[in-house]
C-alpha cells in the first residue's frame, strides 16, 4: 500500500461519517446518502495528492452527489428491496415532539438545493461564497436559497426557529 | 432552537454505514483503472483520426489512376553489350516473340552480323526456329539448366546452332548462330548476360484512325525509324502462330557500323531496296501498314491502289499522309479493297521521325478495336 492511499484511507476514516450525515441532510435518504459518499470519495481517490483541500473537495463532491441522487430519474435509481427502511414521515400525534424528527420531516419538505444551502451554512458553517463556490451558484442564489430555506422550515416547524449569531451574523455580512 | 443544533441532531440515529473504508479505496480504484483506460482508448482513437482523417481528406474524389497494364507488344529487353558483340533493342515486336540482331565489330565502328536472339514471352512455343534437332546440355544459366540444339539443314534459316534457356519469369530465351560465327562459349556467355526488362511500351511514328473492325494488330517492325511497318491479322482466332519477319538483318547489322544517337545507337537512314516500306510478308487474310519518312512522287492524300508486284496475290494502296511521307497498305485478295482504301487513307504521321520519344505508343497509335489482349 503506497503513502498516498494509507494518506486516503486515514482521511476517509476520519470523515466518512462527517460527509454521511451530510449528504442524508441533503437527500433525505441514507441509502442514497451512502451512494453520494461513495461516488464521491471514488473521485478524490483519483485526484487524491493533486487536491489542494480534501475536506473541501469531498463536502462540495457529496453535497452535489446527493442532490444529483435526488434528481436521478426514476429508471436509473437502484431499486433496493434489503434491510432499507422506508424514510415514510408519518404525522406524530404525540404532543411531545421530537425535534430531530420533526426538523427531519421539515427538511424533507425542503427543495433539494435550499436544503443544501442550509446545511453547508448552518451545519457545515460556509460562508455565503464558500457555499456558492461548493454548489457552483451565483452568491445571490445562496443568499435567497437561504431566506427561502430559512421561511419553509420556520413555516412547516411552526415554531420560532433560532439560527447561530455568529452564522446569521456571517450571512448577513456577506 | 437552534438551525445548527438542530442539524447536528438530524443526523444522529444513523444507520450503520453499509460501505467501509475498503469499498470506497475499491471504488477508486475501479474508477481509476476505468479512466486510464478511458484515456489509452481516447489515444489510440486519436491516434487513428490523425492518421485516418488527413487520408479521408486528401484522398481524391475520382478513383486514384492505376498504371496501364502492360501490352502484349511492349518490349521486353533492351540491346546489351558483351564483349566485341552487341545485341540491340527488339527490332520485331509481335504477339509471340520478339527478336533482336547480333553483331559482332569486326573493327572499331564496324559491325557484322553473326546471330539474332529471339524472347517468347510465358506461353509462346518457338516455331521459327528449327528445336527438334540433337540437343545437348550447356550448363546453367541463372541456375537453369541451358541447351544447344544442332539446326538441320533448313531453307530458310541461316541458323546453325542454337542455345535455348529459360529465364526467371519463365519466359523462353533462344539465341541463334549464323554460319557458326558464335562459338559456344560465346554464345553461353551472350545469354548469361541477358536479362528481361520491366516492359515498356513499343512506339511508331504514325497513327491508324481506322482499321476493318476485325483486325488485331499483331506485330511490329521498328528496326528503321524512317521505314516503320505494322502487321494486322484478320480477328483473334488467327492470333497465335509466328509471324516471320522479313527484314534484312545483315544490313541492319551493318547499319551499326554509321549509328545515330539513341538508346543502343540504333540504325538510322537506311535504304532496304526489296520491299521498303510494309518490309513484311503479306499474312493470310491480314493487312501489312508500312510507313516511310520520303515523299513518293505522284502518291497525295487520296490513296492509290494497284497490284504489288513484291509477293504474288497482294495489292497495295498508297497515300502521302503528309508531304513528307507515304504510306502503304498491303493485303491479298481476301481483303476488300475498299477497307484497304479506307486503311490507307486513315494514317498520319505523329511525332518527330528523329526522336523515338514523341512517338506515340502502339496502344494510342491503333484503334482499341485493334489491340489483342490475353484475356
Amino acid at each position: 500500500m503506497s503513502d498516498h492511499e494509507a494518506e486516503f484511507r486515514e482521511f476517509v476514516g476520519a470523515q466518512m461519517e462527517a460527509l454521511r450525515g451530510l449528504a442524508y441532510l441533503t437527500c433525505g435518504d441514507w441509502q442514497v446518502a451512502e451512494d453520494a459518499v461513495l461516488g464521491a470519495l471514488a473521485r478524490l481517490y483519483v485526484k487524491w495528492g493533486r487536491v489542494e483541500n480534501p475536506q473541501a473537495y469531498a463536502r462540495t463532491a457529496v453535497v452535489r452527489a446527493a442532490i444529483d441522487e435526488t434528481r436521478r430519474p426514476w429508471w436509473r435509481r437502484e431499486q433496493s428491496h434489503g434491510d432499507a427502511l422506508p424514510e415514510v414521515v408519518a404525522p406524530d400525534e404525540i404532543l411531545t415532539i421530537d425535534d430531530r424528527v420533526q426538523l427531519r420531516q421539515a427538511l424533507l419538505q425542503v427543495p433539494v438545493k435550499h436544503r443544501a444551502v442550509l446545511v453547508l451554512r448552518f451545519l457545515e458553517g460556509l460562508s455565503v461564497p464558500q457555499t456558492a463556490a461548493a454548489l457552483r451558484c451565483p452568491e445571490g442564489t445562496v443568499k435567497a436559497y437561504t431566506s427561502r430555506g430559512l421561511d419553509a422550515l420556520r413555516r412547516i416547524l411552526g415554531a420560532d426557529l433560532s439560527i447561530d449569531e455568529r452564522v446569521e451574523a456571517r450571512h448577513e455580512a456577506v | 432552537m437552534k438551525l445548527s443544533e438542530l442539524l447536528l441532531a438530524a443526523r444522529e440515529e444513523a444507520p450503520a454505514a453499509r460501505i467501509t473504508v475498503d469499498d470506497v479505496v475499491a471504488a477508486g480504484r475501479r474508477r481509476k483503472r476505468r479512466r486510464n483506460t478511458g484515456w489509452a482508448v481516447a489515444a489510440l482513437l486519436a491516434v487513428i483520426a490523425a492518421i485516418g482523417v488527413p487520408q479521408l481528406v486528401a484522398r481524391p474524389s475520382v478513383p486514384p489512376v492505376t498504371p496501364p497494364k502492360a501490352g502484349l507488344l511492349d518490349l521486353r529487353f533492351s540491346g546489351y553489350r558483351s564483349g566485341d558483340l552487341r545485341v540491340g533493342d527488339p527490332e520485331w515486336v509481335s504477339i509471340e516473340n520478339q527478336l533482336a540482331s547480333i553483331g559482332r565489330e569486326l573493327s572499331p565502328g564496324v559491325y557484322r552480323s553473326v546471330g539474332r536472339l529471339a524472347l517468347y514471352p510465358t506461353g509462346s512455343v518457338p516455331h521459327t526456329f528449327r528445336m527438334d534437332g540433337p540437343r545437348e546440355s550447356g550448363g546453367a544459366i541463372n541456375g537453369r539448366e541451358a541447351w544447344f540444339i544442332e539446326v538441320l539443314p533448313h531453307a530458310v534459316s541461316t541458323a546453325d546452332s542454337l542455345l535455348t534457356w529459360q529465364n526467371s519469369d519463365s519466359s523462353t530465351g533462344v539465341l541463334a548462330s549464323y554460319e557458326n560465327r558464335l562459338s559456344r562459349t560465346e554464345m553461353m556467355r551472350l545469354a548469361s548476360a541477358f536479362r528481361v526488362s520491366p516492359p515498356r511500351p513499343a512506339r511508331l511514328p504514325f497513327a491508324i484512325t481506322w482499321v476493318p473492325p476485325t483486325m488485331r494488330l499483331a506485330a511490329i517492325d521498328v528496326s528503321r525509324p524512317r521505314a516503320t511497318t505494322a502487321v494486322l491479322l484478320p480477328g483473334p482466332d488467327r492470333i497465335g502462330f509466328e509471324l516471320d519477319p522479313a527484314y534484312e538483318q545483315p544490313q541492319f547489322v551493318s547499319s551499326w557500323s554509321r549509328p545515330v544517337s539513341d538508346s543502343m545507337r540504333l540504325p538510322g537512314d537506311l535504304s532496304f531496296p526489296r520491299t521498303t516500306p510494309g518490309n513484311a510478308p503479306v499474312p493470310g487474310g491480314g493487312i501489312v501498314i508500312g510507313v516511310q519518312r520520303s515523299f513518293m512522287p505522284g502518291t497525295g492524300p487520296t490513296p492509290k491502289c494497284a497490284t504489288w508486284a513484291g509477293q504474288r496475290n497482294v495489292r497495295q494502296c498508297q497515300a502521302a499522309p503528309d508531304a513528307t511521307s507515304n504510306l502503304v497498305a498491303r493485303a491479298g485478295h481476301d481483303v476488300p479493297e475498299a477497307d484497304l482504301q479506307r486503311v490507307a487513307a486513315a494514317g498520319r504521321i505523329v511525332g518527330a521521325v528523329d526522336n523515338p520519344g514523341t512517338w506515340p505508343t502502339t496502344q494510342e497509335s491503333f484503334p482499341t478495336s485493334a489491340q489483342v489482349s490475353r484475356d
